[in-house]
């Protein structure tokens, strides 16, 4: 195989402004990490996984600003652990949580072939562990609070042991003028009989780019569900990818967004439907306001032997200006003939009926579109069964119609 | 409270009302009759603010206020209601909770205080009655899966919760049978106050002898062609809208 070496790669621009990681990681894995990131170029248009997403714009960042102190104070849940994460730095003695590890005589080596995931490798700013091992329900939330000129890149490892259940809350958030580059693998497993959930928040400044990649293993009869709301920040780009390994499981994916400005989101969604009776829900919904764009690409492979499969899947959007763009693709690939499986996409306006009729009850324009946007953003709201969460996602649709 | 004059309005080039006027003062109802096509609901679309017609003459004051400056929402603020001929469905929005948000929209825009949680919770249940509205309907989304009497009936509560000055009733009794009819009537007739007035549009005299009107105008293409007492809407039961049409021609 011929090796080419990309000397101008804008990886290699990007990666100047980084200092290499101080985690303990294999040197094996590093040394992998480096190749893929070294002959490697930025994705462009000509890749089907990237065709709406264009991330050059990284590249005109500044990263000095990983010293600053923290600057905000987050939290939703009222009642879960939490842990700060402030410019990449753990703030405080987390070693009193039992079931969080961050101190590593060596970091585990799960790696993917993305090179965004190398680069995350290479400079990682935190690795953390996560583990559920009672059948008593446990919380933890991790707050990534960052600001200005940052460079974010935590590795999570989640794993929900034989018959545990837990729920984990990410919650990112920016400085409201940053310009930050977050870059966030997280490597999950569900083990049998186990119950996770995760509740992603993403709350970025209007300059900030943020690239997550979740790699999921569920094992027999185990649960999971992820619940993602993309509220703001520049560019978003979310790769969810679930591979469903034993039977009887069920699995969740949710995801709301609320985008305005020029704010891009992505969302890549995977459920791979590796054996038979499961069953796999999947609902995505968005408003698209300005300028912005919307991306959403969601997968479901059921594999030849994989019957009794019951897969479901749906994307729905509102474009609440003229200049506004979506881009969906809900794509089946089904290999067993014995399974129910359907997906759908709509993309409209918001009912200009319903608006006047409402205004002819004294609402304002603003109100009434409000009033539809959280009716409309509802449905998947109901899946999210913790009222914090929830309440937050709530007071943010609220604000998002008053600037 | 309200005088229309010399209206005329048109939809992509056609004139529908040429020259309408009409003046309705506090305690009156007032009934506007009239065949398909006359321009019945195109005057309600029009007062409640629907921008897809040109006024290209002619104008309107509500409660001494140019109509035409007026917003949709901030005409509802003003004491304007209309009842909708087909309301609109909207799944997810609660009615209670929206109008709630309508009252304190309207409380806000005179500088009141909103309304408490307690105040509107015994509102909710003193109008509900008043139609005999399912207290469960109520608090389901707007419309959503309604019947069409329940759905006239809901509009009919919100009336009720708005308490606006002047009520327009688009064909509120279309579509209706006779104990849905009655429970409307009863609704709008003990809203009835020295200080409100309603506009009644309907195609048929039987809402009539449910609300009793004041002054009954026979709409007939565009113009308001004869004006009299309730007993007028009898005559036209009877004789139809020909009679009209003929002395229109003739005169």
């Amino acid at each position: 195989m011929m090796e080419e070496v990309l000397i101008h790669s804008k990886f290699n621009t990007l990666r100047e402004y980084f200092t290499p990681t101080l985690l303990p990681f294999s040197s094996q894995a590093l040394k992998k990490a480096e190749a893929i990131v070294e002959n490697t170029d930025f994705p462009s248009r000509k890749n089907e996984n990237w065709k709406y997403t264009n991330v050059n714009g990284l590249t005109k960042l500044s990263f000095n600003g990983n010293n600053s102190a923290s600057l905000l104070e987050h939290q939703f849940s009222k009642t879960a652990k939490r842990i700060v994460i402030s410019n990449g730095k753990m703030t405080e003695d987390i070693s009193q949580i039992s079931n969080v590890k961050t101190n590593w005589k060596q970091v585990p080596e799960k790696a993917t072939e993305d090179p965004f995931d190398a680069l995350n490798m290479l400079y990682c700013t935190s690795a953390i562990e996560i583990t559920f091992d009672q059948e008593e329900h446990k919380q933890i939330e991790l707050v990534f609070e960052h600001t200005k000129n940052t460079f974010v890149f935590p590795r999570i490892y989640i794993k929900c042991k034989k018959g545990a259940q837990g729920t984990v809350i990410l919650n990112y958030q920016g400085a409201e003028d940053n310009s930050s580059f977050t870059n966030v693998s997280t490597f999950i497993e569900v083990e049998e009989n186990a119950n996770l959930t995760l509740h992603k928040i993403q709350k970025n400044g209007i300059g900030a780019f943020d690239l997550h990649r979740e790699i999921v293993n569920q094992a027999a009869s185990s649960t999971f569900k992820i619940n993602t709301f993309t509220l703001s920040g520049k560019l978003t780009r979310n790769d969810l990818w679930i591979n469903v390994n034993g039977e009887n499981c069920d699995t969740f994916m949710n995801g709301a967004y609320t985008l305005k400005g020029k704010s891009h989101c992505d969302n890549h969604t995977t459920v791979d439907h590796k054996v038979a009776h499961c069953y796999s829900k999947e609902l995505y919904k968005g408003v698209i306001d300005d300028r912005a764009t919307n991306v959403f690409n969601g997968k479901v492979f059921v594999r030849k032997d994989a019957q009794k499969i019951n897969a479901f899947q749906s994307n729905a959007n509102i474009l609440l200006s003229e200049t506004g763009t979506v881009n969906s693709k809900p794509e089946l690939e089904i290999y067993a003939d014995d399974v129910k499986c359907s997906h759908g996409s709509t993309t409209g306006q918001l009912d200009e009926e319903a608006v006047f009729y409402l205004r002819s009850r004294g609402l304002s324009e603003k109100a009434a579109k409000e009033l539809l946007v959280k009716a409309f953003l509802g449905e998947v709201l109901e899946e999210v069964k913790h009222d914090d969460v929830r309440s937050y996602v709530e007071e943010h649709i609220e604000k998002h119609f008053e600037a | 409270m309200i005088e229309i004059k010399n209206l005329h309005a048109s939809i992509e080039g056609k004139e529908i009302l040429k020259g309408l006027s009409l003046k309705v003062n506090a305690g009156e109802i007032h009934a506007i009759m009239g065949p398909n096509g006359s321009g019945k609901s195109t005057l309600a679309s029009i007062l409640a603010g629907r921008e897809e017609y040109d006024i290209s003459e002619g104008g309107v004051t509500f409660e001494g206020k140019d109509l035409f400056e007026l917003s949709t929402e901030e005409r509802a603020r003003e004491g304007l209601f209309l009842a909708f001929q087909y309301p609109v469905e909207i799944p997810g929005v609660s009615n209670v909770n929206f109008l709630r948000t309508a009252i304190n929209e309207i409380r806000d825009s005179k500088r009141e205080d909103p309304i408490s949680a307690k105040e509107f919770m015994s509102l909710v249940r003193e109008k509900t009655k008043i139609v005999e509205l399912d207290s469960s309907l109520a608090s389901r989304s707007v419309n959503e899966g309604f019947s069409g009497g329940e759905k006239k009936r809901n509009e009919i509560f919100q009336m009720a919760m708005l308490q606006p000055k002047l009520a327009i009733l688009d064909e509120t009794d279309s579509g209706l049978d006779i104990d849905a009819l009655k429970i409307v009537a009863n609704g709008v007739n003990s809203l009835k106050s020295p200080d409100n007035a309603c506009i009644v549009i309907t195609h048929y005299q039987r809402l009539l002898d449910h609300i009793v009107p004041d002054y009954v105008h026979v709409l007939y293409d565009g113009r308001i062609m004869k004006t009299g007492g309730k007993e007028l809407a009898l005559e036209l039961e009877e004789k139809g809208y020909d009679w009209i049409k003929a002395e229109t021609q003739v005169g």
